[in-house]
C-alpha cells in the first residue's frame, strides 16, 4: 500500500467513524436506543453470511468479496453497518464522485425479513450519508442504479429526484 | 418581515458553507431535523419488499473516472 493511499485510508476512516458516531447520537437522541451505526467490520461481514440462507432475498451479493475489493480501491468510501441490538439489519457502501462534488450511495441491502422482523432502515441510511457528505463538503447525494421502479418511487418520497439519463436519484445538501 | 430575515440568514449560512463547509455543530443540528423528517416519511411509506438497491456487480467492474460531475 502506498503511503499516500494509507494516509487517505486513515484520514477518511476517521471521518467515517465521526459520521457514524454523530448519526448514532442523533438516532439515540430521538429515543431510538437500540440502533447503532458502525463501519463494515469482520463481525458485520460474518453476519451478512446468514442472509444467504434467506429464501426471499432479492439480490445475490457477496458482501465479503465485494467489500474487500472496494475497500482497497476507494479509501474515501462511505460504509455503514446497521445493528439493531446485536442483529445486523443493513449494509451500505458508497463513495464520493471523482471530483468530490457528490457522494454516491452505490448499494444498500436490508436483512431479509424471512430471517426475522426488523425496522425499516432507510432513515438510518440517509442520515449517515447526509452527515458524511457534509463532513467531506459534498454538495449532493446520489443514489445510484435504483433496483426497480418501486424502490425508485420510495426514494422520491424522501426528497430525491430521478435523472433517467444516468439512472440515479439526487438531492442537494446546501 | 420576519420571513424575509429568516431567508436572508439561510442564504448567508449557505454562502458561508460554500466557502468553508459545515461545522460539526451545524451538521448535528441539521441531522436532527433531517432524521425527524425521515422518520415521519418512513412511517407513512412502507419499505419495499426485500429492500435492496444499487448494482454491486456493476460497481465492481466500473472505472472510477466515469463519474459525471454537474
Amino acid at each position: 500500500m502506498l503511503a499516500t493511499h494509507a494516509d487517505a485510508e486513515r484520514r477518511y476512516e476517521e471521518l467515517r467513524k465521526e459520521a457514524l458516531k454523530a448519526a448514532t447520537e442523533t438516532i439515540q437522541g430521538q429515543d431510538v436506543n437500540n440502533i447503532k451505526l458502525c463501519t463494515i467490520n469482520n463481525e458485520a461481514l460474518k453476519a451478512s453470511r446468514l442472509w444467504e440462507k434467506s429464501s426471499t432475498r432479492c439480490v445475490d451479493w457477496d458482501w465479503f468479496e465485494g467489500y474487500h475489493s472496494l475497500q482497497y480501491r476507494y479509501p474515501k468510501r462511505f460504509e455503514m453497518a446497521i445493528w439493531e441490538t446485536n442483529k445486523l439489519i443493513g449494509l451500505s457502501l458508497g463513495r464520493p464522485t471523482y471530483q468530490g462534488t457528490a457522494l454516491r450511495l452505490d448499494f444498500v441491502e436490508a436483512s431479509p425479513l424471512d430471517l426475522g422482523d426488523r425496522p425499516a432502515i432507510i432513515e438510518y441510511v440517509l442520515l449517515g450519508y447526509d452527515i458524511y457528505a457534509r463532513l467531506i463538503n459534498a454538495k449532493q447525494i446520489r443514489i445510484m442504479n435504483p433496483i426497480n421502479k418501486t424502490v425508485l418511487a420510495y426514494y422520491e418520497k424522501f426528497g430525491y429526484e430521478y435523472v433517467s439519463r444516468s439512472n440515479y436519484l439526487f438531492r442537494s445538501i446546501l | 418581515m420576519m420571513s424575509q430575515n429568516t431567508d436572508d440568514i439561510t442564504k448567508a449560512k449557505q454562502a458561508k458553507r460554500q466557502k468553508t463547509g459545515w461545522t460539526m455543530e451545524e451538521i448535528k443540528e441539521q441531522a436532527a431535523k433531517d432524521f425527524k423528517k425521515y422518520k415521519e416519511v418512513s412511517k407513512n411509506n412502507p419499505e419495499p419488499e426485500g429492500f435492496a438497491s444499487g448494482d454491486m456487480k456493476k460497481v465492481l467492474e466500473e472505472d472510477e473516472d466515469n463519474d459525471e460531475e454537474c
